[in-house]
């Protein structure tokens, strides 16, 4: 096996937080890029995971396995140079894994997470400062306009300018019957997937210049949902709806919008509600890759969205399902 | 609804094997290949779908079974294994295929009480399938290797569908 691959499997297996999070030899990343190919099926953890469970929102520093967000190996080339991000749930997760790679790539980043993920949220400033970057914690729940709108403030101030928005925060709790859904529950979600990147856009775009982006995780539950994500699916498909009624409203100011869609991945959301435990067991399980994928392994199509020599991508999808769903 | 779901995973495992499950008539002789494939994704199958079980079920009886899923798929699983690579052919796949996908998805968003509904539902037919698969390598196939793993693991199958139907209501 080769090193970096056995690398980033001791990286994920190892239970300390202070291991897992700075990369082996004093958080330095590899310099060059890895090249090459493996085969994708042995990268990383396959079920069955331990069963587990926290409380929402959940840590990945309590996950068992630790999940991958590409501490040990994104390696950027200024592809994102002199750029400035504001990423939702950027503490862990798809947002996390954004958050490294920007700063690798050149980019200061401002991330929001919610109060309780304090410690994942410390570990991705850490690891921004230390790529050299400006890196701007603003922490808060995004269920409040007012709020939005402060942190989209706070992010322009922190940063000096704003040109990537990634609407990344997401709710999700499973629940085997629309009966189950209390109206609590069903407000939760709808605020923080669907209110909160409304409020966080508009307040985003009077700063946004000509060749700004912005991207919204979706999910392959937009296109097939689950019988058990009745609320939380439908936000994914007003996510890809809404992607695409954007940029074509932003097409003319020079503003692209684009989505990502994964597939099963191995995050803080899985096993704080967002799955039964039988999934969280067998997550990934009926992926043809055999398991579920890691952030990390979605950090270069933030990027790619992000960059200016993907000029013509927008409105987009962008999936990344392990074979299963769509897109 | 887990009828309705039932149902049509019951067509779909029809339509992968050519075969009613219900076992009326025998199929055309798979070859060894196919056998491989199908034989496999099917022990994959069970043990997922019992990983799921093990979690999910608050029937005692429903998690013993699906510990003994565990066991004894892995056991045909291994067995499998030996024989393919004993007649020189490439290790068995890794995975279920679109049935067992589609199924253990059905089972990753249910909870008790319509969970060990739909498991033990799956369970039977699965098992009927399986049944049908292994017979007729056992009687029919030709690799010799094959056959033997085949003949060995009727008599489980059969153990594993009358411990399923005894689950139903």
């Amino acid at each position: 096996m080769e090193e970096t691959t056995r690398r980033q499997l001791m990286t994920i297996a190892t239970a300390g937080v202070a291991a897992s999070v700075a990369a082996p030899a004093g958080a330095q990343p590899q310099q060059q890029p890895l090249g090459g190919k493996q085969n994708p099926r042995d990268k990383y953890p396959k079920p069955p995971f331990p069963p587990q469970s926290q409380p929402f929102p959940g840590l990945a520093g309590q996950m068992s396995p630790r999940p991958d967000h590409g501490e040990a190996s994104y390696v950027g080339s200024g592809r994102l140079r002199g750029r400035k991000a504001l990423i939702t749930g950027g503490d862990s997760g798809m947002g996390r894994a954004a958050a490294i790679a920007f700063a690798r790539e050149g980019a200061d980043v401002a991330i929001n997470y919610l109060p309780v993920e304090e410690p994942d949220a410390r570990e991705v400033v850490d690891l921004i400062r230390r790529a050299g970057r400006t890196a701007v914690p603003i922490p808060g729940d995004l269920r409040s306009a007012p709020f939005c709108r402060s942190l989209v403030d706070q992010a322009v101030r922190g940063l000096g300018g704003l040109d990537i928005v990634v609407s990344n925060a997401g709710r999700q709790k499973s629940n085997a019957s629309i009966l189950d859904i209390s109206d609590e529950d069903f407000d939760w979600t709808m605020k923080t997937n669907i209110y909160a990147p409304f409020w966080i856009i508009k307040a985003a775009l009077p700063h946004l210049q000509p060749g700004s982006v912005i991207i919204g995780t979706t999910s392959e539950q937009a296109y097939d949902p689950a019988s058990d994500l009745y609320d939380y699916a439908q936000t994914k498909a007003a996510t890809m709806n809404y992607v695409k009624s954007l940029a074509k409203q932003l097409g003319p100011k020079g503003i692209r919008v684009n989505g990502v869609a994964p597939g099963p991945i191995w995050t803080p959301l899985q096993v704080s509600g967002g799955a039964t435990e039988g999934k969280v067991v067998t997550f990934g399980a009926t992926a043809p890759l055999g398991r579920p994928g890691q952030p990390a392994e979605l950090a270069g199509i933030y990027v790619r969205l992000a960059e200016d020599d993907g000029s013509y991508t927008t409105g987009n999808i962008y999936g990344a399902g392990g074979g299963q769903g769509q897109p | 609804m887990p009828n309705a779901q039932v149902f049509v995973a019951a067509g779909l495992l029809a339509v992968m094997t050519g075969v009613q499950p219900s076992g009326a008539q025998p199929p055309a002789p798979m070859s060894a290949r196919d056998f491989v494939k199908a034989a496999s994704a099917s022990d994959q199958y069970e043990i997922q779908a019992a990983r799921v079980a093990e979690v999910e079920s608050r029937d005692g009886s429903v998690r013993a079974f699906a510990r003994k899923m565990i066991q004894d798929h892995t056991r045909t699983r291994q067995a499998l294994q030996q024989a393919s690579l004993a007649s020189g052919m490439p290790p068995p796949p890794d995975g279920m295929n679109d049935d067992g996908q589609k199924l253990l998805s059905q089972l990753q968003s249910l909870r008790a009480p319509d969970f060990d509904r739909a498991y033990v539902r799956q369970q039977v037919l699965s098992h009927q399938e399986a049944l049908v698969v292994e017979q007729g390598y056992a009687a029919d196939g030709s690799d010799p290797n094959l056959r033997r793993t085949a003949a060995s693991a009727v008599p489980i199958v059969q153990h594993h569908l009358d411990m399923a139907r005894r689950l139903q209501p």
